[in-house]
């Protein structure tokens, strides 16, 4: 059964993080008003985060909406405690 | 220290930005500005931002000084939100609704194993205790002197009110015995008082009353719940440019009359005037 947690807000300067499982890979999509710019440096935000907890099998979608990287991690890492902790969306 | 602005801890912005606004000090909040659902999500988010906005301040605004109001004791919160600051750089900590020197003495117990498990210097952390409810402000003087990381007291005037059924805004004389006790014990244990933040916003004026009424009764400062209070708070915890001058004339007359006694226009000059004088002249260089 697919489980779905979120954390963050979809203000500026904060990032929205929807995390669910899914089968296979990890899949990260973002969007954000700064997607050309800063594309690249947040999924690399996000794939040391997923490296860092050891996490696989789980679809994300960073809304960022000018988020330090620092931001989208932390919030990140509350979508993934609160995925563990069976805290649904 | 003259002003302490209340920052969101589950805000970036506003917390990026906090330091801005010309406060003294800056507290980030993971209590009462922080739902109940948002706790975890406030404490992981201080952890990421609190060493970048640290560094950044120490660069930009070197004086200001940060504090983190945790969650009270009596909730399943403080212990992680104790590890949250702590091992993110944070060295001040608010506790709320402190009523006994017990308290204080649990969350320095918690806070002498955190400083140990990180390698920090046991005693750096300091804490401002919020004196909030009218057992609190009986137990000031215990409370304060429980610890040596105690470094100030502020007052929190609006569960004080609650309890006793007034009304915040209402006659000033109504606060006057808890800020006088507390003003009082912080001086008894020779730490700062910080009078409690004022909610009406739109009322500068009585902003500014109650600045001048909290430092007449011996506060150092006041919490602000805005940048706009900010500098009307400043203001009115600075000393005058009158009292500096005075303090300069004391301090120049013993220079004069090295015998232990003098006088100014008349004034028995002793020590409690001469310490005065030098608490004024180092207010005025910064040194708060």
């Amino acid at each position: 059964m697919q489980r779905t947690a979120v954390a963050g807000k979809r203000e500026k300067g904060d990032t929205h993080i929807t995390l669910s499982t899914r089968c296979g890979a990890n899949e990260i999509v973002i969007t954000s008003p700064v997607l050309d710019l800063f594309g690249p440096q947040i999924r690399t935000a996000v794939e040391q985060t997923l490296q860092q907890l050891q996490i696989s099998g789980v679809l994300i979608l960073v809304e960022d909406n000018q988020a330090l990287d620092c931001v989208t991690q932390a919030r990140l890492r509350c979508a993934v405690q609160r995925l563990q902790r069976g805290v649904e969306a | 220290m003259r002003s302490w602005l209340y920052t969101p801890a589950n805000t970036p912005n506003r917390m990026i930005q906090a330091g801005m606004y010309g406060s003294d000090g800056i507290i980030f909040d993971l209590e009462d500005a922080v739902a109940l659902s948002e706790k975890d999500e406030a404490r992981l988010l201080l952890e990421g931002l609190l060493p970048l906005i640290r560094a950044s301040l120490e660069r930009t605004h070197p004086a200001v000084k940060i504090a983190v109001r945790i969650n009270g004791l009596d909730t399943p919160y403080w212990q992680d939100d104790l590890k949250a600051v702590v091992g993110s750089g944070g060295a001040i900590i608010r506790v709320p609704k402190v009523e006994s020197a017990a308290e204080v003495e649990e969350i320095a117990h918690a806070l002498s194993l955190l400083e140990a498990e990180l390698h920090i210097p046991d005693g750096s952390v300091h804490l401002q205790v919020l004196l909030e409810t009218p057992r609190g402000v009986e137990e000031a003087f215990r409370i304060g002197a429980a610890s040596p990381r105690v470094i100030a007291f502020s007052f929190g005037a609006e569960d004080y009110c609650s309890a006793l059924g007034i009304h915040r805004n209402g006659p000033r004389v109504a606060l006057d015995y808890p800020r006088a006790r507390i003003a009082s014990a912080a001086s008894a244990c020779g730490i700062e008082a910080y009078d409690a933040a004022y909610g009406f916003l739109d009322n500068a004026d009585a902003l500014v009353l109650e600045c001048a009424h909290a430092k007449a009764l011996g506060f150092h400062g006041k919490s602000a719940i805005h940048p706009k209070q900010v500098a009307a708070i400043n203001g009115e915890f600075s000393f005058s440019a009158q009292e500096v001058r005075e303090a300069k004339a004391i301090l120049a007359s013993l220079e004069k009359n090295q015998d232990g006694v003098s006088s100014l226009e008349g004034r028995m000059i002793d020590k409690p005037v001469i310490a005065w004088a030098h608490r004024v002249l180092a207010a005025a260089e910064g040194n708060r």
